[in-house]
């Protein structure tokens, strides 16, 4: 278990350190999204965190869907779903770990806002949810396009609509937006917002390993009773 | 016209029986009432024009689908490369292998021989979408081969290859043969019926009858 899943953690943080441009896009998409923001809106520390998952999870898709071949076969060598699963989750975190800390660090020098904390807090919790969303989408939907698009609409929707709607409340990144608003202003409270995100992150990983479990999995055939001299029954 | 692909062998168990298969998408039959047995030591080529269902039986024989009637009983560990080489293109042959044998030196010291006994360096530092398509091919067979299974199940395994390849292919499936493994290859064209102990054609289903 262990060397498996420590097996597919490198083999896909190889193939991320290895797409080294789209590793650039990925950490200057917030900042871009923030830089444009900065001097003109109040809430361009909002904008640039919630950005942040567009990174994340847009890596997450692709880490997933393009791989359902690869871990059909994996599946058939001996790998659980969960693992393949975990797998990604690690190298991903770790990432997106990178890339909030670079947006967070930037965002608090460019505004100096009144909590500095809180934003670091609310882009780590952008990408705690994030990346389980990615790997849900990429679980559940056939093709990267129709998987990118509801990306974009979820974060769009995200950082557009007004935080007191219910639109925004039911979103997965709602709880990172109240800390990253309240960072330029009156501070929200950290734990009930964690609670919120590691609620969040939980249950879309639960989503990812049944969607993955069903399409990428490989179905035991059944064994008929061995009788005596038969080789040993299959143990794929 | 469908061709039972049964050679009783009696007193041997057969490590693949497929009795009575059946598979539609989206109401469109491809396979129906398809059975074979696949028994130690013997080769069972699958042909058939396209869209005939010869790729869904060997996914549906792999367990990588579900087939809608019928029953599958397998006496061995499988062994599947499929048609596409399903291979991580940022991955060299040589951390594939460290994939699939992940924690089991035995089994990547096994592949790195499979590797070169199929003509691909193994250590090479050349990533999978730098690689040929005939070397994509054979990594993808090696990795079926991994373990060792007593099943084969390969689908054109041999595309991409040159005819040597071709040759070197058909001179280790006597091999495994010999080992006693049971070897399912599907194939477009058969050109030489010889080289396999069983053929298994499969007409297109709104063609013809039950797929026996």
């Amino acid at each position: 278990m262990t060397a498996r899943l420590a097996a597919v953690a490198t083999a896909h943080a190889r193939i991320l350190a290895r797409r080294r441009t789209a590793l650039l896009l990925l950490a200057l998409l917030p900042l871009a999204f923030y830089g444009a923001l900065y001097r003109h809106s109040p809430h361009a520390v909002t904008v640039g965190g919630v950005a942040s998952a567009f990174s994340a999870g847009g890596a997450a898709i692709f880490s997933m869907l393009p791989a359902r071949a690869v871990d059909q076969r994996l599946t058939l060598a001996g790998y659980r779903p969960a693992v393949l699963i975990a797998g990604r989750l690690i190298v991903l975190e770790a990432a997106g770990l990178g890339i909030s800390l670079l947006t967070a660090t930037v965002m608090i020098a460019g505004t100096g806002p009144a909590h500095p904390g809180d934003v670091f807090a609310g882009v780590i919790l952008t990408g705690l949810v994030a990346v389980p969303l990615g790997l849900a989408l990429g679980a559940l939907l056939p093709r990267e396009l129709e998987a990118v698009l509801i990306l974009i609409g979820i974060v769009g929707i995200q950082i557009t609509a007004s935080p007191d709607t219910t639109i925004a409340t039911l979103l997965p990144f709602h709880a990172a937006r109240q800390l990253l608003d309240g960072a330029v202003a009156t501070s929200a409270a950290f734990w009930p917002q964690l609670a919120a995100a590691v609620a969040y992150s939980t249950a879309l990983l639960g989503i990812t390993w049944a969607a993955w479990r069903r399409r990428a999995a490989a179905r035991r055939p059944p064994v008929p009773a061995a009788r005596a001299g038969d080789p040993a029954p299959a143990r794929d | 016209m469908g061709t039972r692909a049964s050679t009783a062998t009696p007193g041997r168990v057969p490590l693949l029986t497929v009795t009575g298969l059946g598979k539609s998408y989206r109401r469109r039959p491809v396979l129906r009432e398809v059975s074979l047995q696949a028994y130690p030591g013997q080769v069972v080529a699958v042909t058939g024009e396209n869209g005939s269902g010869k790729t869904t039986l060997l996914r549906i024989c792999a367990g990588l689908e579900t087939a809608d009637t019928g029953a599958i009983h397998r006496h061995a560990a499988a062994g599947y490369c499929p048609q596409e080489p399903a291979l991580f293109d940022l991955l060299t042959p040589a951390e594939h292998l460290a994939l699939f044998t992940a924690g089991h030196d035995d089994a990547a010291a096994e592949g790195r021989e499979l590797l070169a006994s199929l003509g691909v360096p193994p250590r090479a530092r050349t990533l999978v979408r730098d690689l040929s398509g005939g070397a994509r091919q054979k990594l993808s067979l090696a990795l079926a081969l991994i373990g060792q299974p007593g099943l084969l199940l390969l689908d054109e395994p041999y595309q991409g290859f040159d005819h040597g390849s071709y040759l070197d292919f058909w001179q280790h499936a006597e091999a495994w043969r010999s080992q006693g493994r049971a070897v399912v290859v599907v194939t477009h064209l058969l050109t030489e019926p010889g080289r396999a102990d069983q053929v298994l054609e499969l007409p297109k289903p709104a063609q013809g009858g039950p797929q026996e």
